[in-house]
């Protein structure tokens, strides 16, 4: 196998309870919590923010993979949530049991396209084979995300 | 000059909003210059045992929790506060609006539908009631039991909503619920008033206090105290918080309130570990994962 290894490196620095400044090259990310329960949190969590990053590499690999089709598509639009085994766990309570990993992840990949469903759904089979973070979380959480081509 | 050792207060969680709640809570008495901190369990019985070990400086105890509490401490415990909403609580026995049960000697015979085996408002209390009226249970009445979180002392509704359903679904001929819960169910069209009716209610008693050791420092527990009643639910800053934790004021803490749930816990032989009624069967995949 060719040697094509390449690593991302972020530095994340701790802003104060629940702040923290994410640096990826000369972009910058803050975050809140690690998983918030609060609606009104100033900060996305760090399970939000997993949440955004699958989302957004389904939105991409699925844009360059419909582009070299040449599938035409006049938007894209994920939409995801996660639970997890036992929030509790996290959260410290004593005598709770279980694990505070992500149990789950569902959610709806919109395709707005006129091209035909056959063709939508191989380019979304396509772009699930080809996302880094699918193929990483789908060995290890219940991973389901139901294509919705509208046109 | 150190500050001040934060009061470290108790709490079962059962959900993660709890936390949330106690989040602003902490953060009222911090800026009210009584530093508090908040540890959670998730029973009560372990709660309780943190506070009798030292390890708590008060518990915020259901009032099983605290008729335990003053089992294992020879009644030397004390009951510093409550919200004004636990005070004279009523839990109702339901019934069917069209059916043959009219008066509480029609249960004689039947089944009624309870929450989980430690739930005060869903089991105890009520069971409690048909006992004062001549109905022993699991002998004169059938009791179908709905163990959701067993150990949070019916803090989680759902126990209570089960027996709610299994009345409706005609499991049971009656089922037993909270004033509080009653109201919000009609509110919200869980429960329909046309086709349900009230067949009889508990007398009052009292839900949660915070509760503290007899050796609980004196000028520590003035201190929060008065922080604790200065809260206004008048003062829009305070509101939200009261709302989340469901109160209009922090009162004093009384124990007048307790006598039907220690009748009844003496006479079910709750501490000698004996339970009321059968486990209701798993009836879907939501219940079984509890």
């Amino acid at each position: 196998m060719q040697d094509v290894t390449h690593a991302w490196t972020v530095r994340v620095r701790a802003d104060g309870p629940d702040d923290a400044t994410a640096h990826a090259r000369r972009h910058v990310l803050r975050l809140g919590a690690a998983a918030g329960f609060d609606a009104e949190a100033p900060l996305p969590s760090a399970v939000e923010a997993l949440l955004a990053a699958l989302g957004a590499d389904l939105l991409s690999t699925f844009a360059a993979t419909a582009r070299r089709a040449r599938l035409p598509h006049d938007a894209l639009e994920a939409v995801l949530r996660c639970t997890l085994d036992n929030p509790l766990v996290h959260l410290g309570v004593i005598g709770e049991t279980g694990s505070p990993r992500i149990a789950a992840i569902d959610g709806t990949f919109y395709v707005s396209s006129d091209a035909g469903t056959d063709d939508i759904e191989r380019i979304w089979t396509l772009t699930r084979a080809r996302s880094p973070l699918y193929t990483t979380l789908e060995r290890s959480v219940a991973l389901a995300v139901r294509l919705c081509p509208t046109p | 000059m150190t500050a001040p050792r934060p009061i470290l207060v108790g709490a079962v969680a059962y959900d993660p909003k709890v936390v949330t709640i106690w989040e602003i809570i902490k953060a009222y008495f911090e800026d009210h210059g009584t530093p508090m901190d908040f540890v959670f369990y998730s029973n009560y019985g372990l709660l309780v045992t943190a506070l009798l070990d030292g390890d708590l400086d008060i518990a915020w105890n259901s009032p099983l929790a605290w008729v335990d509490a003053v089992r294992r401490t020879g009644g030397t415990c004390r009951a510093i506060a409550m919200r004004d909403t636990d005070r004279d609580r009523v839990s109702h026995i339901v019934v069917r609006a069209d059916g043959d049960v009219r008066t509480l000697a029609d249960v004689r015979g039947r089944t009624i539908a309870v929450g989980a085996a430690d739930s005060p408002q869903a089991t105890l209390i009520p069971l409690g009631l048909l006992a004062d009226n001549g109905l022993v249970p699991d002998e004169d009445v059938a009791v179908l039991r709905h163990d959701v979180l067993v150990g949070k002392h019916g803090d989680h509704v759902g126990g209570e909503r089960d027996a709610l359903d299994a009345l409706l679904a005609g499991d049971a001929d009656a089922c037993a619920m909270l004033d509080l819960n009653h109201a919000g169910w009609t509110a919200d069209g869980t429960l329909d008033p046309a086709t349900t009716r009230i067949l009889a209610t508990t007398p009052p008693f009292d839900h949660c206090v915070f509760t503290v050791r007899a050796d609980f420092n004196a000028a520590a527990e003035r201190d929060w105290l008065a922080t604790l009643f200065t809260m206004d639910y008048a003062n829009p800053d305070h509101r939200e918080m009261m709302d989340l934790e469901g109160l209009k004021a922090w009162l004093p803490g009384r124990t007048s309130g307790f006598g039907p749930l220690t009748e009844a816990v003496g006479r079910f032989g709750f501490f000698e570990g004996r339970r009321v009624g059968a486990p209701a069967e798993p009836t879907s995949l939501r219940d079984a994962a509890r």
